[in-house]
């Protein structure tokens, strides 16, 4: 949050979902330097 | 079988081929999702639906799997598409293939909840003069 500045006000929200791997985390784990990791907004697909 | 595409699908032709290759199946239920004209009392002209492709794969094999462990089920379709869709476009089909009715519309409706759900989609609708990013609306 440090380095994005602007992500502050949305994880205030507490709506963004953060996935590694293409997996859903939804505690702290440990990165690996590999890791594939995305943060986003409520889905609405379907 | 599970597709991401941007192209329209032929819901009959889609579940045909997958249907002649098993003469065991008795039942299939599909689900049809449509772009429809009005959202929150919104006219929405279309939307563009943005899909975080690689986890889409990976999140539709793992309820795929989950489906197959719940339900006896003999084969899957996820049809998910995305980018610039009309009014009256098709969104996505989902289809599941048992012996029996009730493994095919359990199965039907448990793949389509996960998919309103967790599938990494985001539409931003389109309506006459803004445009709007939907959040999940079951």
């Amino acid at each position: 949050l440090n380095k994005y500045r602007d992500l502050q006000k949305h994880f205030d929200q507490g709506i963004l979902r953060f996935a590694v791997n293409q997996e859903y985390v939804v505690e702290n784990i440990d990165l690996n330097e590999d890791d594939e990791i995305a943060v986003f907004p409520p889905v609405s697909g379907g | 079988m599970i597709k991401i595409q941007k192209e329209n699908f032929n819901v009959e032709r889609e579940i045909s081929s997958i249907k002649k290759i098993h003469s065991n199946v008795g039942a299939v239920t599909s689900f049809t999702g449509y772009v429809r004209d009005n959202n929150n009392n919104i006219n929405v002209e279309s939307i563009n639906l943005e899909v975080y492709e690689k986890m889409a794969y990976k999140q539709f094999e793992k309820i795929i799997e989950q489906a197959k462990n719940k339900w006896s089920l003999i084969d899957t379709l996820i049809i998910h598409r995305y980018g610039n869709l009309k009014v009256n476009d098709k969104i996505v089909l989902v289809a599941s293939f048992s012996s029996h009715r009730k493994d095919s519309f359990e199965a039907c409706n448990f793949i389509m909840d996960y998919l309103k759900k967790d599938a990494p989609f985001w539409k931003n609708e389109f309506y006459d003069k803004k445009n709007e990013w939907l959040s999940n609306t079951n």
